[in-house]
């Protein structure tokens, strides 16, 4: 069923204040075409919701036009990175993976996106994740798998997806007997299960609901969700690390099917397709199409999710770590802070001092290094010898640095 | 004379082969696996084959190359056509650059009328359009040059 | 039992709105067919939105229907520009192309036309018969297997090379197994040759691919050369329906290849994890080793074009089977049906054939319906169609090497994939003006990132011990009997046609 999750205060506040804005954005859309880009090829279930909302966002703001555009690639890399440097006039927004919130916390390459700057429209759908067990093992329960002997087999997608990661943290963090076999993709991993193969799974509840039901395979724990039929992971974990692994994984579940736009987007027109994401998906015929397509919708609207994809990306250092090591991407960064010494060749090369005085000559990447100056984002090409900055950099080799933030 | 097409192609495999094993050397054991054990083979035999390509060549170097330059011409001047048509699209995008390809290939390499080229040229324009823009909804790439030129203007 | 297989069809051709929908849904996938590189997942894809809210069974059967199709008319540009659809027109293109330039066109396209309605007919049936041993069949697969059938898929590489060229065909193959290592590994989450790229971390596309070594080449070497595809005047081809229905009859004249292929490529097809275009490339390969003229291959051999077409319709059926009863599609078109089904509120699942097997049936006889609807439609087109390949060359180049740019870019709308498309075309036209074989490469790049992945997971899973499993045996043992087979061949020609 679809439970409102508190909004109402949040609406009343919002109703309040934003009545004119919402108006005068909403005036914009008449006539206008927005494009609704879905990092996914189509068919999938980001598709699903993805035109799902196109469509009724499309009723509730009068005379404006959505356009769906399937953008895959590079695991939802592709979309997100158009989503987000997209012109900010309103008229882009997007659906992407919410795992890309791992992928950002350890800075990985190819990213050209900061999900906390996005302009956050809202979110269609929980997707608590859960231990799936096939039914012939002797695991019933989680503390069978926590007390198992020799390694069990867990499916997984490729190395440095969603599934990969979450599987990874958590059997490092909790110390799981678990043996990874990575590279499953789609159901695939259904298939190995029933084989025998594959002893468990994370997943995301709503994929195997199915498989469960015919009695294949069993759930053992839980990570956030409404329903009590499983125990939830939180209540079997008792360190403070494995507590705050549980967390990520649980806000980032609860932010499923987000809708998104880059960021700078004039606040009247954000106001007003926010206003059209609440009117959409409180639509009835929305959440009967939803329930017939079998996804269920579970809201939750603009600031609101804003805040939750913030905390999710505020992460103590150990759980950090643990995801840099998961992605198995080089984690030690060393900062500096100072005058740029030197800028060669339009900022492909800097010099700077170290934190222990001696220079370091760094090589800024194109598309990794994140660059702002004086607050607004910048290019490596606008960095100048003598500007003060504080630099994050991964030490060794050419030193690449993270962040350069300068004033 | 041994550097014919054949030798010189070989060696061009040779080189992409040898170049992509290379590569594979910075990665780790389990990634550059599949590729050491595809290419390094690929690059034994390739061996072998530019072995027998320079004896086929060594015994054919008495005879003429006949027609070897006029076809060379004719393939360079398609191949400039078609690198043309793909350079044109990127730059310019596919809704100025095809039609224009159409047309300059119509009239120089198959001597079309202009009453002829055009109306091909329009009827394609008229068909691409309405397949793809229209019935397939598909974002063409709008070239660089044409996507700058458009936000100046709307600047 | 019987009233329900019975009563469907009844049912479905007697209900003008379901004739109606698959007469529409057959001529959108011809037409969208009929494009080379935008090939069937997308059509459906775009189909998705249009049939968002209909009911279960017609939206099916239109999805079906359509899907089925599009696999149908790609062979006509395969066949007469040498320009392939997707990934398994390719395999068409070997021998369909160089009858078109013969001035049989008209005999290509009635084979291959026909052919391809009677594989998706026969995977219907052997889908039917299949389903109470379904779940078995496709559990006895696993990754020591994927791997083992890949392997074997690319030890046809050797009989396609044949003769002295097998050299330059298996360095080609292993280029092509190259290619497929492009890409972000999902083993290692390493990318591979990608530099800062990261359009390509899935890879390198199977249509750009193809496109760039078997088509754009044909069409810079037909403006080389000039005239027209075909060598041979119209007049001397007699184009007429007699040629066409000349075509029509070889398949019934190969009934046991057509049997056999269909049946191989629905099996494929049936288990997950093997890809589509593998089909059409085993059967081809398996045409090869099975003729006893095998050196008429490449050069215009009808079986050339019949196994492969009976083969890549035939897989559809297959892989409506998994994708129906286990939610996990056989193919990635499959994957885009399924979630066109879960759309339309149709859970797939084992749960189907005890609840909703009249749905099942429906679909089956879509299937052969609509096979039957295309290729009459078809057969009337072609006839008139295949006129084209007596027309100037240079009039038809600038449309078909657009139309493959076009391709290209829809399959992946990014435009760096344009120019790999150019620099493959340049390797193309290499291989080809060089004398190198091209099939080959095709394999390689289809087969080897199942090779790659099915072997890590095997490996990951058992240890080296994979082999041993029986089924696993009878593949090796497969494998051995090819290579041996090759290789006994190949010493068997006499040295005077080895070309360096």
């Amino acid at each position: 069923m679809a439970r409102t999750r508190h909004v109402f205060p949040l609406l009343v506040a919002a109703a309040l204040t934003a009545p004119a804005a919402a108006q005068s954005g909403a005036d914009f859309y008449k006539g206008k075409t927005v494009t609704y880009i879905v990092a996914t090829t189509a068919g999938g279930g980001y598709d699903a919701y993805g035109r799902l909302v196109a469509d009724f966002m499309q009723k509730h703001l009068p005379g404006s036009t959505f356009v769906v555009r399937n953008m895959p690639g590079a695991g939802h890399i592709i979309g997100a990175n158009a989503i987000y440097n997209a012109r900010p006039d309103g008229l882009t927004i997007g659906t992407f993976n919410t795992g890309l919130i791992y992928n950002q916390l350890v800075g990985r390459e190819g990213i050209k996106f900061d999900l906390t700057k996005m302009s956050w429209i809202g979110k269609a759908a929980s997707d608590p994740r859960v231990f799936v067990i096939h039914s012939g093992s002797p695991i019933k329960s989680f503390k069978d798998l926590r007390e198992a002997k020799g390694p069990v087999n867990f499916a997984t997608s490729g190395v440095g997806s969603a599934s990969y990661v979450e599987t990874k943290i958590l059997a490092d963090a909790l110390n799981l007997p678990i043996k990874i076999i990575a590279g499953y993709s789609g159901a695939e991993d259904m298939m190995a299960m029933r084989r025998n193969e594959i002893v468990g799974i994370i997943g995301s509840r709503s994929s195997f609901e199915d498989f469960v039901k015919n009695g294949y395979g069993r759930y053992i724990a839980q990570i956030g969700g409404s329903e009590k039929d499983v125990p939830q992971l939180a209540s079997l974990v008792t360190d403070r690390d494995g507590k705050a692994l549980v967390a990520l994984i649980q806000s980032q579940g609860e932010i499923g099917r987000l809708s998104a736009g880059p960021p700078g987007m004039p606040a009247d027109r954000l106001q007003a397709l926010r206003a059209a994401y609440r009117k959409a998906l409180d639509d009835k015929e929305l959440q009967a199409r939803a329930e017939k397509m079998g996804r269920p919708v579970e809201p939750a609207v603009g600031e609101e999710v804003e805040k939750m994809v913030r905390e999710a990306l505020t992460q103590p250092p150990k759980t950090v770590s643990l995801l840099t090591a998961a992605l198995e991407v080089k984690p030690q960064t060393a900062k500096a802070s100072g005058r740029l010494l030197e800028v060669q060749n339009k900022g492909r090369t800097i010099v700077f001092n170290a934190a222990d005085g001696k220079p370091v000559k760094s090589e800024p990447s194109g598309s990794r290094t994140r660059i702002t100056i004086a607050g607004k984002e910048g290019k490596r090409g606008d960095l100048k010898a003598g500007m003060s900055c504080e630099i994050e950099y991964k030490p060794g080799g050419d030193n690449e640095p993270t962040t350069i933030a300068c004033k | 004379m041994l550097l014919n097409r054949r030798v010189a192609f070989t060696l061009v495999m040779l080189a992409i082969l040898v170049a992509m094993v290379g590569m594979a050397a910075q990665y780790p054991p389990d990634a550059r696996f599949m590729p050491w054990v595809v290419g390094i083979p690929a690059i034994a035999l390739c061996l072998l084959q530019l072995g027998r390509d320079l004896r086929a060549a060594r015994h054919a170097a008495g005879e003429a190359q006949e027609g070897e330059g006029s076809t060379l011409r004719r393939e360079a001047a398609m191949g400039g056509y078609f690198l043309g048509l793909v350079g044109g699209i990127l730059l310019f995008g596919f809704l100025l650059a095809v039609p224009v390809f159409i047309l300059v290939f119509l009239r120089h390499w198959a001597r079309a009328s202009w009453p002829l080229a055009l109306g091909l040229v329009a009827a394609a324009a008229v068909v691409y359009y309405l397949v793809f823009v229209q019935g397939l909804n598909v974002a063409l790439h709008q070239g660089f040059v044409t996507q700058y030129v458009l936000e100046r203007s709307s600047e | 039992m019987l009233e329900t297989i019975f009563g469907t069809l009844y049912t479905l051709l007697s209900t003008p709105y379901y004739m109606g929908l698959m007469l529409i849904a057959v001529l959108i996938g011809i037409w969208v067919g009929l494009t080379p590189g935008i090939g069937g997942k997308l059509s459906i894809a775009l189909a998705i939105p249009f049939v968002f809210g209909w009911e279960a069974i017609p939206g099916a059967i239109f999805l079906l229907t359509m899907h089925a199709v599009n696999g149908t008319s790609g062979q006509i540009s395969s066949i007469m520009f040498g320009v392939p659809g997707d990934g398994d027109d390719a395999a068409t293109v070997l021998d369909g192309y160089p009858m078109a330039k013969r001035g049989e066109a008209g005999r290509a396209l009635g084979a291959s036309m026909t052919a391809s309605g009677v594989g998706g007919i026969i995977g219907a049936i052997v889908f039917a018969l299949m389903i109470p041993v379904l779940e078995p069949v496709v559990l006895a697969f696993s990754p020591a297997e994927f791997f083992l059938l890949a392997l074997l898929g690319i030890t046809f590489i050797a009989f396609l090379a044949g003769g002295g060229g097998m050299l330059k065909g298996i360095v080609v193959g292993l280029f092509g197994m190259m290619l497929a290592t492009v890409g972000m590994d999902p083993q290692t989450g390493t990318a591979r040759f990608v530099g800062e790229q990261i359009f390509l971390w899935d890879g390198i596309s199977l249509v750009t691919a193809v496109l760039a070594i078997f088509a754009v080449p044909e069409m810079i070497a037909l403006g080389v050369k000039g005239g027209s595809i075909s060598a041979v005047s119209m007049q001397a081809a007699k184009v007429s329906y007699r040629q066409l229905l000349g075509g029509v009859l070889e398949v019934p004249r190969h009934w046991w290849l057509v049997i056999r292929t269909s049946v191989i490529g629905a099996v494929i097809g049936m288990i997950p994890g093997l890809g589509g275009s593998a089909a059409a490339w085993f059967c081809y390969g398996h045409a090869v080793q099975t003729s006893k003229t095998p050196e008429r291959f490449g050069k215009g051999a009808v079986e050339g074009v019949i196994a492969p077409e009976t083969a890549s319709n035939a897989k559809e059926g297959g892989s409506l089977l998994p994708t129906l009863f286990f939610g996990i599609p056989g193919s990635s078109g499959m994957a885009i049906l399924l979630g066109a089904f879960l759309i339309l509120g149709i859970q797939p699942g084992p749960t189907l054939i005890t609840d909703n097997l009249n749905l099942v049936w429906m679909l089956i006889w879509a299937l052969v319906v609509g096979n039957v609807m295309a290729v009459a439609i078809l057969l009337v087109f072609a006839r008139w169609a295949a006129i084209l390949t007596f027309v100037r060359g240079e009039f038809l180049i600038p449309f078909v090497l657009t139309m493959c740019v076009f391709g290209a870019f829809v399959n992946e709308a990014q435009w760096q994939n344009l120019v790999v498309l150019a620099l493959l075309s340049a390797i193309g036209y290499g291989l080809l003006s060089a004398d190198w074989p091209r099939a080959p490469f095709a394999i390689g790049l289809v087969l080897g990132g199942i090779a790659e992945e099915s072997l890590h997971k095997a490996l990951a899973l058992w240890g080296l011990e994979f082999f041993l499993r029986p089924l696993s045996l009878v593949l090796i043992g497969l494998i051995a009997l090819t290579v041996g087979w090759a290789i006994y061949s190949g010493w068997r020609r006499p040295v005077a046609s080895q070309t360096a």
